[in-house]
């Protein structure tokens, strides 16, 4: 079953872009990784209370993270570096349960990304690869 | 025996001397002991049983299948604080970094000046601290398997006059893997799982997992059973069990056994179940080198520095897959992507600090406890240090430039700096903590008006009820606590056999 409306999954693309974009110093980025596929996964290993949490995340980002900018709009329709803006109020914003927001948000994210057997090759991560210890 | 309760056909009902719910460092050196003893013994634990031999690098699965709620446990409170704990057989012990310290002579003084506890004598407690170090073969890492990351903060610490040592810890065989908290797959850390629980089973224990105790029933003020559910692979009701026994034993760790008190609504006529949490809340300091460091090769957890316990600041390594790592670095974006290209230039250390914050646990919405904890101003004081002291041991080791969990102070480039982190007045607020080390919510003491149980870890409102896990510190430890729990597990079974 799926955990994720096509409206989620839409801010959480448009969350993923700013969190890991696609240039930089390592090759991959948001495109590269099934962030999407990660979410539904956690989700369907997570109780109630904390599916309903990624939810309410979700659409505060969608409907009201412009009030971190006063400057209205949809998150997921929003040029790239007003989201990169309203995300960094968030991270830095003085209340913390503003802060719980991105927190939690961003971990489920950059864990999805930082999980990847690629990205994880790509910054030298060897660790017990392919269930051998690459350990000396 | 262990038996998975999902392969039980039926619904079961049936009788024991003892019944002990959960299989972490309180419930399986106590079912180990009362086995020993030749009493029928059930263990039950709502986790499953994991063999993560077949390991392959992702360590998400394992913290999405033996983490409770997948490692999203979470304090409210300012800052809200991740308080990550073990479901699975061996509970948090199968997630910890093996770090093993006998109690602190000085605090088990200053609990008997604060809470009596008739009985419990240092003396009493050491035949069981080398029960357990035997069994778990608890012995100082080495430097072959500490890696880079512990030798080059053990340098800048020289440098600055500290004495960073070797951790005692729990792995005999250990490999240098890195992945502690991600349950060993080489299968060296001697967790219950790997240790006491077998054990038990071998000396009769019969160990059901996948089943959650739900209710305790009390006859005359007198424990009589316990009962619950099966859960299937989702975690759902498949069936039930019930339990009679004259002796239960409560090991649900210091966040369930609280929560399955207050749900019972008992043995808190002192109103202190739940009450007098402490965490250890710890921070995290990462160092960005010019050279490579590989910081995840060898054990994270291999040194300490221990100069300013006396002030309730230790200091101990940590270093985490990029999985997690990466939430825990103050950036995002393009900054983020910059850092982490650097991962293998990256050494980490932790502070933990001994707690006067307190905290509580609460029933709240969904079958689960809440978990409610802010930092007051001498906790944050003693993190603001520990955390200036970590910085300065990673000038000294050489780094270019420090990450620290404080808001406002993400990046910090020269010793210079901290000098104004020093001169800053840091609130809670500001603070990006983790913490590992829940107890306290059902503390010990003589007064059954200020405590949940007695120094025999018996309730004092009900006959044949015990707690054996975290929940009956009367304070903040200071060191890493498993060694402590499984020591007055085993005191509790010593006076329980007793009797
Ligand atoms: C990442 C991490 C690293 C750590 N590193 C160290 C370290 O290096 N050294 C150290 O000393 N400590 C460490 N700790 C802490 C240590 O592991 C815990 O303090 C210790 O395991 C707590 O023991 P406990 O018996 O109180 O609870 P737990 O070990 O948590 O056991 C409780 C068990 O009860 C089960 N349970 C709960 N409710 C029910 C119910 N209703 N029915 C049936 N079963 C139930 C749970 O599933 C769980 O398995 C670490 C913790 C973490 C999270
Ligand atoms: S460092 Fe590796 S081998 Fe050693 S205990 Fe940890 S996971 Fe096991």
């Amino acid at each position: 079953m799926r955990n994720l409306s096509d409206r989620e999954v839409r801010t959480i693309t448009a969350i993923a872009e700013v969190l890991v974009p696609q240039d930089g110093p390592f090759p991959y980025g948001y495109k590269d990784v099934d962030i999407t596929g990660f979410i539904e996964d956690f989700l369907s290993h997570t109780p109630f209370r904390v599916k309903w949490f990624v939810y309410l995340n979700l659409w505060i980002f969608e409907y009201f993270s412009w009030i971190a900018l006063m400057s209205p709009g949809i998150f997921s329709r929003m040029k790239f570096e007003k989201r990169k803006k309203i995300i960094l109020a968030f991270r830095k914003n003085k209340y913390f349960a503003i802060r719980g927001i991105y927190l939690f948000t961003s971990i489920v994210l950059l864990m999805a990304f930082y999980n990847d057997e690629k990205v994880m090759d790509s910054i030298g991560y060897y660790g017990y690869k392919d269930g051998v210890n690459k350990i000396k | 025996m262990i038996v998975d309760s999902s392969a039980l056909a039926t619904d079961f009902h049936e009788t024991a001397d003892a019944v002990v719910v959960g299989s972490g460092a309180g419930g399986a050196p106590m079912a180990f002991a009362l086995a020993s003893a030749g009493m029928k013994v059930y263990l039950i634990e709502e986790g499953k049983q994991y063999d993560i031999s077949g390991f392959k690098r992702n360590s998400w699965k394992v913290m999405r299948d033996m983490y409770r709620d997948s490692g999203t446990v979470l304090t409210l409170g300012v800052p809200s604080i991740p308080l990550p704990l073990g479901n699975a057989l061996g509970g948090t012990t199968i997630i910890n970094s093996g770090t093993c310290f006998r109690t602190p002579e000085n605090v088990l003084s200053q609990w008997k000046k604060q809470s009596g506890l008739t009985g419990l004598e240092y003396s009493r407690l050491i035949p069981h601290f080398e029960t357990v170090e035997k069994m778990l073969g608890i012995s100082d890492a080495t430097e072959e398997t500490v890696g880079a990351n512990n030798i080059l903060f053990a340098e800048g610490a020289k440098k600055l006059g500290l004495h960073p040592k070797p951790l005692p810890r729990n792995a005999p065989g250990c490999k240098g893997a890195g992945l502690c908290v991600f349950g060993c797959p080489n299968g060296a850390k001697q967790s219950m799982e790997k240790s006491f629980i077998p054990a038990a089973s071998q000396k009769g224990a019969a160990v059901i997992t996948s089943a959650r105790v739900e209710k305790i029933l009390i006859e005359n003020k007198k424990a009589k059973s316990v009962s619950g559910s099966f859960r299937d692979g989702n975690k759902n009701k498949r069936g039930i069990f019930r339990i009679d026994a004259p002796v239960i034993i409560l090991s649900c760790g210091a966040i369930y056994t609280p929560y399955l008190l207050l749900k019972n609504k008992l043995a808190n006529s002192s109103g202190q179940a739940g009450k007098n949490l402490h965490i250890h809340p710890a921070a995290k300091v990462v160092g960005l080198f010019k050279d490579k460091i590989n910081s995840w090769s060898g054990i994270p957890q291999g040194y300490y520095v221990d100069d300013y316990a006396h002030e309730g600041i230790m200091f101990e390594g940590f270093f985490l897959p990029p999985t997690f790592l990466s939430f825990a670095l103050p950036a995002f974006g393009m900054d983020l992507k910059k850092y982490m290209a650097g991962y293998c230039k990256m050494a980490g250390f932790g502070i933990m600090v001994t707690d006067t914050s307190r905290g509580k646990v609460t029933v709240g919405i969904d079958n689960a406890p809440m978990v409610f904890y802010s930092v007051n101003r001498a906790d944050t004081e003693k993190i603001k240090k520990g955390i200036e002291i970590a910085s300065r041991v990673y000038f000294a080791a050489g780094a270019e430039k420090i990450l620290v969990p404080l808001l406002g102070f993400d990046e910090i480039t020269s010793p210079e700096e901290l000098k104004i982190l020093h001169e800053a007045e840091i609130k809670p607020s500001q603070l990006e903590l983790s913490a590992f080390h829940p107890m306290g919510t059902c503390r010990m003491g003589d007064n059954p008006k200020q405590s949940v149980v007695n120094s025999y870890l018996e309730t004092h409102d009900v006959k044949g009820l015990y707690i054996a896990d975290a929940s009956v510190f009367p304070s903040s430890l200071g060191v890493n606590p498993q060694v402590t729990i499984m020591a007055l597990s085993l005191w509790c079974a010593e006076n329980i056999i007793k009797k």
